[in-house]
C-alpha cells in the first residue's frame, strides 16, 4: 500500500495518517518533504538572523566599531545562527528518531517521517517567534510559552528558562509523538508516554541550560 | 470530537490571553528586548530660525521740491528728468523781475518818505525859531504871548510825533528791502540730497520736482501675524540674481500703521524696510525684486537631535540613548530651539552619543538588537579579517541563546 508523505495531513489528521503509515510498504515523497523542510528552516533562520534577533551581545560594540565593522560581525554572527538552526533541525529529525528506534521496534524510516511532522511544528514555532521578537519580546517571554507565568512566580533564572522552553507547540509535539508511537508500535499508552516524555524533557532541560554552557565556553 | 476540540481551543485562547495580559499590563516586569533599526548621533551645529520674504528695491528717500508763487514768478528748470544731482545742485530758478520792481517801488516810497521827513524837519525848525521869537518878545506882552507859546509848543510836539511815525515807516521799508534782498538770494532752489531727478512737473503743479535719493532700501510686506514675530533690528540677508554676493543688513523700520485702512474682514499688512549700504562694487536698480531671509533667532554650536527622536510625555521630553553596555536608556532632556526637523538639546545629551531615531515603545534598561544593514557591509573586510576571528564570531552565533 502506498503512503504519500503529506505534512499537513500528518499534523492535523494523525489518526488516519498513523494507521496508513503503519500499513504502508512503500513510502513516497520523503526526500521531497525533507528538502522542503530543510530549505524552509534555512529560510526562517536566515530571516531571523537578518533582523538581528538574538544578537544583543554584539550591541555592546556599537561605540567601539565603525559601522562597517559592526555590520560585518553581525553578518558572521548571523551565519553562526543559521548554522545552529539548521543543525538543530537535522538533529531533531535524525537523533530523536534514533532514540525512538532504540526504544521501539518501529522501522527507522517511519520514525523519521514522524519527525518530519515534529520538525514542521518546530519551524512554525520559530517562524511565529520572529514578529514577537520585533515587537520587543524576549526569547524568554514569548506568549505561547510558560515563561511569562514563570517570571511572575519566581526570580530564579534557571526555572524561568526551563519553563520558557515549554511552549504550546512543544506540548502539541509530545501529544503527536505519543499518538504515532502508540499506533506504530502497538504499545500501551502508558509505555508510549514513558518513552516520549523523558526525551522531550531532556531536550528542554538542555535548552534551558544552554546559556550557561555558553558562559563556560 | 467537537467537544474535545472546543476545550482545546478555549484553553489555548485563555492561555494566550493571560500571557498577553501579563506582558502588556502596566509595571509588567517581563523581560523584554528592544528592536532598534535606525539610530543617529547627537550632533553639534548652529541653528537658525529664519523667515523668507520677498522684497523690492526702492530709494530710501524722496525729496519733493515745491513752487511757492509768493516768492516770485517761475523762471526756468535747471535740471532734466533722469538727471543725477548732488547736494546743492540748483534745480530751478524764480524770476527776479518782480523783486526788482518791488525793490524799486520800495525805494521810491523811501525817497518820498524821506522828503516828507525833510519838510517836517523844516516845519519844526520854523516853529522853533517862532518860539524863540515869541520868548524874546514875551517880556512886553506876557499873557497873550504865553498862550501862543503853548500852542506853538503843542504843534512842535505834534510834528515831532509825525516825524517819529515817518521814521518808523522808513525803517519798515528798509527792512522790506533787506528781506527782498534775501529773496534775491533765494531765487535758485537747490537740492538737499544726492540722487536722481524722478519727476518734473512741467505744468508747475506741486510737487514741482521729485528727487529719489541714491541711498537704497529694500521694502517688503509683513502679514499681521508676522509682525508679532519680526522686530526692528533683526538681521537680514538680501539675495537676488542681480547681486553677485549676498548683502547683510538689518530691519530698519516696521511701520506701525497698516498699508490700507484697517477693516474687520480683511487682514492687515504692514510695510517694513531694510536699509542697504551703498556698495561701490555692485549697483542694483530701483524696482528690482530681491529675496530676503530674516533671521528670527540664532544659536551657535549647540547640541542637536532630530525632532523625530524625541518623545514628549506630559510636558517632558525624552530621548532613547544606546548605551555602551548594550542597553537602551530612556533619558529626559531639556529642549531649546526647534527649527524644522532639528531640536536643540540644552541638557541631557553629549556630543556623539547614539540615540534611537524614531522611538516607538521601548523598554528602559533593556538590551537592544539591531538588524543587518546590507548597505554598510563590505565583503572585503571579511577577507581582511583573521581566520580565527571569523570563526570566533560564527561560533558565537552558533552558540547563541
Amino acid at each position: 500500500m502506498f503512503f504519500r508523505v503529506q505534512l499537513l495531513r500528518g499534523l492535523f489528521q494523525p489518526d488516519i495518517c498513523s494507521h496508513q503509515m503503519k500499513e504502508a510498504e512503500h513510502i513516497k515523497g520523503i526526500w521531497k518533504r525533507l528538502a522542503l523542510l530543510l530549505f524552509t528552516s534555512l529560510l526562517i533562520f536566515s530571516i531571523s538572523a537578518f533582523f538581528g534577533i538574538g544578537n544583543e551581545a554584539l550591541s555592546k560594540t556599537i561605540y567601539e566599531l565603525s559601522p562597517i565593522e559592526f555590520e560585518t560581525i553581525k553578518v558572521l554572527f548571523g551565519v553562526g545562527q543559521v548554522i545552529q538552526g539548521v543543525f538543530i533541525s537535522i538533529l531533531l529529525l535524525y537523533l530523536q528518531a534514533l532514540y525512538f528506534w532504540v526504544f521501539t521496534a518501529v522501522v527507522y524510516k517511519k520514525l523519521v517521517i514522524m519527525q518530519l511532522f515534529i520538525l514542521t511544528i518546530y519551524l512554525i514555532e520559530q517562524a511565529l517567534s520572529i514578529p514577537f521578537h520585533l515587537l520587543g519580546i524576549d526569547q524568554v517571554s514569548l506568549p505561547f510559552s510558560f515563561g511569562v507565568i514563570a517570571q511572575y512566580l519566581t526570580e530564579n533564572e534557571l526555572i524561568i528558562n526551563f519553563f520558557s522552553t515549554i511552549t504550546l507547540f512543544k506540548i502539541w509535539s509530545v501529544i503527536l509523538q505519543a499518538h504515532y508511537i502508540k499506533v506504530l508500535s502497538e504499545k500501551s499508552t502508558q509505555i508510549c508516554l514513558l518513552i516520549v516524555i523523558p526525551i522531550n524533557l531532556f531536550i528542554w532541560i538542555i535548552m534551558a541550560l544552554f546559556p550557561y554552557i555558553k558562559v563556560l565556553l | 470530537m467537537n467537544w474535545k476540540k472546543w476545550t482545546i481551543t478555549i484553553f489555548i485562547t485563555l492561555f494566550l490571553a493571560v500571557n498577553f495580559f501579563l506582558t502588556y499590563k502596566k509595571d509588567s516586569k517581563i523581560i523584554k528586548t528592544n528592536y532598534i533599526d535606525e539610530w543617529t548621533a547627537v550632533k553639534e551645529q548652529d541653528l537658525i530660525l529664519a523667515k523668507k520674504k520677498a522684497g523690492v528695491i526702492t530709494p530710501s528717500e524722496e525729496q519733493y521740491v515745491y513752487f511757492d508763487d509768493k516768492n516770485g514768478q517761475f523762471q526756468e528748470f535747471l535740471v532734466k528728468k533722469g538727471e543725477k544731482v548732488q547736494e546743492g545742485t540748483p534745480l530751478f530758478a524764480y524770476s527776479s523781475t518782480d523783486i526788482e520792481s518791488s525793490k524799486a517801488n520800495l525805494e521810491a516810497e523811501i525817497t518820498r518818505l524821506e522828503s516828507e521827513l525833510g519838510s517836517i524837519e523844516e516845519n519844526i525848525t520854523q516853529l522853533e525859531s517862532l518860539k524863540t521869537d515869541l520868548s524874546a518878545g514875551l517880556e512886553n506882552e506876557e499873557e497873550v504871548a504865553s498862550n501862543d507859546l503853548m500852542l506853538i509848543e503843542a504843534e512842535i510836539y505834534d510834528k515831532e510825533l509825525q516825524m517819529g511815525r515817518i521814521e518808523s515807516e522808513i525803517e519798515k521799508y528798509n527792512t522790506l528791502i533787506d528781506s527782498n534782498g534775501k529773496s534775491l538770494d533765494n531765487l535758485m532752489i537747490k537740492s538737499n540730497v544726492s540722487g536722481v531727478v524722478k519727476e518734473i512737473s512741467r505744468n508747475l503743479k506741486n510737487p514741482l520736482i521729485t528727487i529719489s535719493s541714491d541711498q537704497q532700501q529694500v521694502e517688503g510686506i509683513l502679514e499681521e501675524e508676522e509682525v508679532l514675530e519680526i522686530t526692528e533690528g533683526m538681521k537680514v540677508f538680501v539675495t537676488s540674481p542681480a547681486l553677485k554676493k549676498k548683502k547683510e543688513s538689518t530691519i530698519t523700520e516696521i511701520s506701525s500703521n497698516p498699508i490700507e485702512q484697517p477693516k474687520v474682514n480683511r487682514k492687515s499688512q504692514y510695510r517694513f524696510s531694510v536699509q542697504l549700504n551703498q556698495d561701490s562694487e555692485e549697483e542694483i536698480v530701483n524696482g528690482a525684486h530681491v529675496d530676503l531671509k530674516i533671521i528670527k533667532q540664532e544659536v551657535n554650536n549647540v547640541l542637536t537631535v532630530p525632532y523625530k527622536s524625541i518623545k514628549n510625555k506630559e510636558a517632558k521630553s525624552y530621548i532613547y540613548v544606546l548605551q555602551q553596555n548594550g542597553t537602551i536608556e530612556k533619558r529626559s532632556i531639556q529642549t531649546g530651539m526647534h527649527v524644522n526637523q532639528v531640536q536643540e538639546v540644552k541638557e541631557g545629551a553629549e556630543k556623539g552619543e547614539l540615540i534611537v531615531f524614531q522611538p516607538s515603545t521601548l523598554k528602559n534598561n533593556a538590551p537592544f538588537f539591531t538588524p543587518l544593514n546590507t548597505k554598510e557591509i563590505e565583503t572585503n573586510l571579511i577577507g581582511k579579517m583573521e581566520k580565527n576571528e571569523i570563526l570566533r564570531y560564527i561560533g558565537r552565533g552558533f552558540l547563541s541563546n
